[in-house]
């Protein structure tokens, strides 16, 4: 009950935290981290969303990148110093009265594999309850300005597996896909009394939107890319992919829960009341396959120093789930799930997800930025790196997903083939308005 | 099960607001007895003799669970209207668990000096006492607010104490999590 009750509170905590950790820092490359997340070249997301960057030859001399990028996971050494005995640590057990959910989520959505050099600071204030036979107000004090006004959540679309084979800028290939989206609402009367210490009415729903989805499965893929027009110094590329999506499972929830006050706030026999309403829907692994056909568009334009390139994935990737089961689930007194109806046709959407990168190469000066959407708003990163001998100097700026300014720089050193590099970042969480900064290291094979 | 889902909308707020800040519960006592009318205690002490009145009332918290209680702290005050006699009457308050655990001498919260009847109203401003601390992390508590008389003369002293009001500040160090 106690950990039900808790992550209520924990998703809004948690769900600030989590969108630039799907979106943008899921990084493990100093060097790029250093340049405030941009990706250059072949690095990063340029590869994963622009099909047409398969044929632009690697110009690993030109952008002074490796060939291999092997991360010092630091932070990991750090993490497990501070919980040496992690299996039985009671901040992770559930059963321990010291779990903190907390701490929990924040690792897994944060995974710690750099070194946290300035840790930001939980806020501190006090939060205070006026409370009467007939009332509640809560004020938070400076925590309310993280209760999210908007929507929030997670999501996440990804590509674990591409294997295949090319002949002539074509490639035949199984691309394994997964796709997952969490969103919370916080409705108004729930957000009034959160973040505006509205006192607590009688008779007053206080609920929340909530919403997640969990898809994967694997596509077959043909897919070319090559260059249109030009030479490999001045070069108009081109590249295309046709997916036809084969969906393995996926299971969908969409609901609105929260409690309603009763006749007084404190007395009576039923003060609060739990309620809460859902409709869930799935395709559980081996019903019978999801299916649908979609497609990667990009195209790129090298020319001298000058790069370009855009590419849009998932155009109109809509999974047909031919065998689905739909199950309705209501609780105010007491619970109950009720099928609704089963193998039944349901259709899922996977979200267009899009780059544009542009790259400037002078001397030993590489400029870039990037722009990312995989679905839930933009991400943007501009950054550069000056090489000096064997020296690196690295610098960046990144907007979140919420619209946070967040900065990156680091360093390099680089002996003949193999390079070492440490980059810092500033990122912020929704427990704290203030930044933290870490640290990542990284070996580079040239 | 519903007392337990009554906090949760106090845990949601303190979820958002966790940290190393405190919990600060300002709960109005006198809103909950004056209803039932029990903010008012009768008292009657024949001449030469002690008596004492009292009035029993639960309150529903929101419950903190395993936190620990830092202070309580109580404000508010009291009034008395005497019909006959003269004394003294001293206001004391019991906190427990339940009812009848009230009526144990380890439940006493709040013991005020004897204030002289016919007098004034008295003001109440005390920390309560740490060892009935425990009792406030619970989802209801039951307080008796005592009217011990004392009567020296020789004519009975009677009237009734009434709580115009009462308000508690309980400061929770969060451990919630």
């Amino acid at each position: 009950m106690r950990i039900l009750v808790v992550g209520f509170g924990l998703v809004v905590l948690a769900g600030g935290a989590a969108a630039p950790a799907a979106g943008q820092w899921l990084v493990t490359d100093a060097r790029r981290i250093g340049m405030g997340g941009l990706s250059l070249g072949r690095s990063g997301s340029v590869v994963r969303y622009n099909p047409a960057y398969r044929a632009v030859p690697a110009q690993a001399a030109l952008h002074g990148q490796p060939k291999v990028t092997i991360p010092i996971p630091l932070g990991i050494i750090q993490f497990l110093h501070e919980h040496p005995h992690l299996s039985s640590d009671p901040a992770f057990d559930p059963k321990s009265r010291a779990f903190n959910p907390i701490l929990v989520a924040n690792s897994i959505l944060n995974l710690p594999l750099y070194l946290e050099v300035k840790k930001a600071p939980t806020p501190t204030n006090d939060v205070a309850f006026t409370i009467g036979r007939n009332f509640l107000m809560v004020n938070l004090g400076q925590a309310a300005t993280l209760v999210p006004e908007d929507q929030f959540g997670i999501s996440g679309s990804s590509r674990p597996l591409d294997p295949g084979f090319g002949f002539k800028g074509f490639r035949v290939g199984v691309m394994g896909w997964l796709h997952d989206d969490v969103e919370f609402q916080l409705g108004d009367t729930l957000l009034g009394f959160l973040r505006d210490s509205q006192p607590a009415d009688t008779n007053t729903r206080y609920s929340a939107l909530v919403h997640g989805m969990v898809e994967g499965g694997f596509a077959p893929t043909v897919s070319y890319a090559g260059r249109i027009a030009g030479d490999s110094t001045h070069g108009f590329y081109a590249g295309g992919a046709v997916h036809y999506y084969m969906g393995v499972g996926y299971g969908r929830t969409d609901g609105d829960a929260g409690f309603i006050t009763g006749t007084t706030i404190f007395a009576g026999p039923t003060p609060v009341k739990p309620d809460g309403r859902t409709l869930t829907q799935y395709s559980k692994p081996g019903n019978t396959l999801g299916h649908g056909i979609g497609g990667d568009v990009g195209v790129a334009w090298v020319s001298g120093p000058i790069e370009i390139g855009v590419g849009v994935n998932d155009i109109g990737a809509t999974i047909t789930w031919p065998d689905t089961r739909l199950d309705s689930a209501f609780y105010r007194d007491s619970s109950y799930s009720r099928l609704v109806v089963n193998h039944v046709e349901t259709k899922t959407k996977l979200p267009v997800s899009y780059i544009a990168n542009v790259a400037y190469t002078v001397g030993n000066t590489t400029l870039g930025a990037d722009v990312l959407n995989t679905g839930r708003g933009g991400v943007v990163h501009v950054g550069g790196e000056q090489r000096i001998g064997l020296f690196a100097v690295r610098g960046g700026v990144a907007r979140d997903q919420r619209k946070r300014i967040e900065f990156g720089w680091g360093g390099g050193l680089r002996f003949g083939g193999l390079g070492l590099d440490v980059g810092f970042w500033t990122h912020t969480n929704s427990l704290s308005n203030q930044r933290a900064i870490t640290m990542a290291t990284s070996l580079s094979i040239y | 099960m519903n007392a337990k889902w009554a906090g949760m909308v106090v845990l949601t707020a303190l979820g958002v607001g966790c940290g190393q800040g405190r919990a600060i519960f300002n709960v109005d006592v006198q809103s909950f007895l004056k209803p039932s009318g029990r903010d008012t205690v009768p008292y009657l002490v024949p001449p030469l003799t002690s008596a004492v009145g009292s009035t029993v009332q639960r309150i529903n918290l929101p419950g903190v669970g395993s936190s620990i209680v830092d202070t309580v702290h109580a404000v508010g005050t009291a009034r008395f209207i005497n019909s006959g006699g003269s004394g003294t009457i001293q206001v004391q308050l019991y906190v427990a668990t339940d009812s009848a655990g009230t009526y144990n001498a380890s439940a006493l919260a709040i013991s005020l000096p004897p204030s002289s009847v016919p007098g004034p109203d008295v003001p109440i401003n005390a920390d309560l006492s740490s060892t009935v601390n425990s009792v406030f992390t619970a989802s209801q508590l039951w307080a008796r607010v005592v009217a011990g008389g004392t009567n020296p003369g020789a004519t009975t002293l009677s009237g009734k104490m009434v709580l115009t009001s009462l308000n508690l500040r309980i400061v929770v160090e969060d451990k919630l999590f």
